[in-house]
Order: structure tokens, then sequence, then C-alpha cells
């Protein structure tokens, strides 16, 4: 073979790997996404042709007795969010109700007793069934995005597939409680919670990967959520006082409401009575 | 250390709460409020403790007090009126620091707690056979601070009666400052002690008696 004959060779091939690595690199170095959302408006107006509901002047009758559910996925994407992760967050929330006087009780209810698209008439089941005045609706809005980076070209070393993390993905998600006065359909105050992860998995894992950044995602964004609960309930305690046209309060009997007392119980009734006794027979012995 | 027959202290203290129990005008006042102690009434701090939020609310409380305060004061506790000043203060802190979403507060349990933990401090650390009874005192008093953390209730509101959560953290604030008062003390009589133990040994270098 002569020397021209075996350059000409020589750069068929190299020609012909860089189309192939150009070819799979637009194959491999492809973007995914992944988008699951459970929307409180299409929940609450599902129907466009109805009229717009106007919400009327909500007569809080403290202490309140408060409704927590997740608002149905409306979408046909598989949920990232199981029914045992929801309560567990629905749970968080509800611990953070409990500490207020002002809050009768909480009930967590179970997202099979909401229908997607099912609006106020469905919360108004609710309110029947379980006899809640407010309703706190939580939804959410997650989006992953997986990209390939240039390390997932050793994936065609098939090892590569398993040891190179070369997907990186990325988990936005957004978290938002709504409370809402069922009766009077009026929008009480809300607050949101927001999160960003990061990070790089193999191929093999990627998915298990995903699942584990969505629900550290969560948990993150119903931190912040929580937090800003917070300040959205003071905010929502000044607007009361400030608007009482708005926003009706009254006190069912005996109510006491942000009342906290230091109380001696029967339990210090004994202590004390026995320390008494004792420091009275120590001083009558010889 | 000398007893006092009649116990002034606790007296005065629950003539206070029985006063402003049957005067709403004179509890109004004292009561622990938050708005009002923000906008500059800070006595409010510590006489909130004096306010009760029921009639069995205060002769639960007072009852206790009562009992508790008399027999610290027999045993010699002339700093009784110390405590009781501190424990009411630092109750009050406590719950405007600690406690933000409460508005209004009102119990002597606190300073019950207060004087329930200084009196078995004493009786723990004054010697004598008998000290683990004390000792056993005090324990049960920690079970019943951790219990009331843990379950977030007591039993008197628990029984659905009363219209006020339970506060423990007042409890905790008064059984930290009776151990704190007692620890400030038993610093100052060392050092006392040390005090005079080397002013007799100079005198006795010195020849003196």
């Amino acid at each position: 073979m002569s020397i021209h004959v075996r350059r000409d060779f020589i750069g068929l091939v190299a020609v012909a790997m860089c189309a192939m690595l150009a070819v799979a690199g637009c194959t491999l170095l492809r973007e995914r996404e992944r988008h699951n959302s459970a929307s409180v408006v299409d929940f609450l107006y599902p129907n466009t042709k109805d009229p717009v509901v106007t919400p009327g002047v909500p007569l809080l009758a403290l202490p309140l007795r408060v409704g927590i559910a997740f608002v149905p996925n409306s979408g046909s994407a598989s949920p990232v969010l199981t029914e045992q992760r929801k309560m567990a967050l629905m749970q968080q929330v509800a611990d953070y109700f409990q500490k207020y006087p002002y809050v009768k009780s909480i009930e967590v209810i179970p997202s099979p007793y909401l229908k997607p698209r099912g609006g106020f008439a469905n919360l108004d089941q609710i309110r029947t069934m379980y006899g809640v005045d407010v309703i706190a609706l939580v939804s959410y809005d997650q989006v992953q995005f997986t990209d390939q980076g240039v390390l997932s070209l050793t994936y065609w070393t098939i090892v590569g597939a398993y040891v190179i993390p070369g997907e990186k993905n990325d988990t936005q998600t957004m978290l938002d409680t709504v409370v809402i006065d069922v009766k009077s359909r009026k929008m009480l105050f809300r607050a949101p919670g927001t999160d960003r992860v990061t990070g790089r998995a193999t191929l093999v894992n990627a998915s298990e990967q995903l699942r584990a950044d969505s629900a550290a995602s969560f948990d993150a964004a119903a931190r912040q959520m929580i937090g800003n609960l917070d300040q959205q309930l003071a905010l929502f305690k000044d607007k009361v006082k400030e608007h009482p046209d708005e926003y009706q309060v009254v006190r069912t009997p005996g109510y006491q409401g942000g009342a906290g007392g230091g109380s001696v119980d029967a339990y210090w009734l004994a202590v004390t009575g026995m320390v008494a006794g004792l420091a009275l027979w120590l001083r009558r012995r010889p | 250390m000398r007893s006092c027959a009649v116990p002034p202290w606790t007296l005065l203290v629950c003539a206070v709460a029985a006063l402003a129990q049957f005067v709403p005008a004179i509890g109004a006042d004292l009561i622990y409020d938050r708005f009002a102690i923000e906008s500059g009434q800070w006595w409010r701090l510590l006489s909130g403790s004096l306010v009760h939020l029921s009639m069995r609310h205060c002769v639960y409380d007072g009852l206790a007090l009562l009992v508790v305060g008399s027999v610290a004061e027999q045993r010699g506790g002339r700093d009784l009126g110390i405590l009781y000043l501190v424990a009411g203060l630092a109750v009050g802190l406590a719950i405007f620091l600690w406690e933000p979403q409460i508005t209004t507060f009102g119990g002597l349990s606190g300073i019950v707690t207060a004087t329930l933990v200084y009196l078995c401090l004493t009786g723990c650390f004054e010697g004598g056979k008998l000290r683990w009874l004390w000792g056993g005192a005090l324990l049960l008093a920690a079970v019943k601070l951790a219990l009331e953390f843990w379950l977030r209730a007591s039993w008197l509101v628990a029984s659905g009666d009363e219209h006020f959560v339970a506060v423990p953290a007042s409890h905790l604030a008064g059984a930290g400052m009776a151990v704190l008062l007692y620890a400030v003390k038993s610093s100052m009589l060392r050092q006392m002690d040390a005090t005079s133990g080397l002013r007799g040994i100079r005198r006795l270098r010195t020849g003196g008696v």
C-alpha cells in the first residue's frame, strides 16, 4: 500500500469516527424534563365557562377548626408524591398550626377525599364531612431537568454507564399553601416555599437519584413554606385588625384567644403536698 | 437560719393574686398583655403571674403557693421575697421572648415551681440522712417539667374546661431561676465562710483570739 493510499484511509477512518461521535453526541447529550404539578386554580375553578366566584365576607368563629389537604394532581403524569409523603408533609403544616390557641382542631384530609377539578362543591363536602371552618390547600409544582455532560461519552464503554456520573440533574420545586374560608369562598392568606437541588448521577441510577432529589427538594420547600406561614399569618392578623369590614371575627363563649396559663394541676399539688409533709415531718422529728 | 412564724412574702403574693381575681380592674392592669408590654407597660412582665384566667386556675395556683411557700418560709427561707420577684420576672421574660403567640398570660405556677425547686435544693444540700427524700421530690418535679414539654399540656388545661393553653416555659423559667438563685446564694456563703476562715487563721498567726 502506497503512502498516499494509507493517508487517505487514515483520513477516512478519522472522518467516519468524528461523524459517529457527532451522531452519538447528539443522541446522548439530549435534555430530558419531568414536570409534575397540582394547581389550586385548576382545582377550584375547573370550568372556565362558569362565572367568576365572588367571595363574601368571611365570618371567622374563634377558635377555628382547620382542615388541610393536598390539591389532587390534575395532569396525567405519574405523581411524584406518594400518599404517605403527602400525609407527612401535611402533618408538618398541621403541627405548625396546632401551637396557636385560636386553632381548635386540625384535620389532615387524605387525598382520595378530593376529586380532581372538584371545585368549591368538593370543598363544601369536605366542610360537612370533617366539620372544618377553613381549609389549607397545599399545591405543588416540580420540574426536573436531566442533561448529559461530556462525561456521558464514557457510556460507550458500558462500564462508564455504571460508574461515571455523566447525568446532571436539576430539580426545582414550589410548594404553596392557600388558606381558604370555605363558606365565603375567600382566600385568607397564602404562603409559598421554593427550593432547587442540583446533583449528578450515573446513567444506571439516574432515576433513583431523581427520586431522592425530588424528595429532598420537597422537604426543603416545605421547611421554607412553614417559615413563610408564620410571616403571612402575622400579616393576616394585622389585615383583619385594619379592615374589620372585610373580615368578621367572633369569639365562641369561653374562648380566650392567645391566652396561656401557668397552671398547677393535680400532679403539682401532689408534689407540693408531699414536700410540705416531708418538711413538717422533719421539723417534728427529734 | 431563723424561721418565720407567719410567712409574710407568701401571704402577700397570695393576697395580691386574690385581689386581682376579685377586682377585675386591678387584674386588667396587672395581667401579662403582650401588646401593652410592647407599648411600654413593662411592669406586666412581673405582675402577670399574679393574675389568673379562671377561679379554678386561681384556687389551684394559690393553694399550691400557700402550702409550699409557707413551708419554705418556715424553714428559714427569709430571702423568698427575692425568689418570688426574680422568678416572676423570669416567667414574664421567658414568655415574651419564647412564646410570641401568647398574647395574654396569667398564673402563679411558675413561682410555685421556683419555690418548690428552691426548697428541694435547700433540703438536698443541707445534709442529713434523709436528703434523698428531697432529691426524690426534685426528680418528680423534673419529670413533670419534661412531661409538660413533651405533651405540651397540663392536666388542668387538658380537662377541657379551661380556655387557655398550658405554657410549660413558665415552669421551666421558674425552676431555672430557683437553681440560679440557689447557686448564687451558695457561692456567696462559701466566699463568706472562706473569708471568715482566713481572718481566723490571721488572728491565730498574729496571736489574736
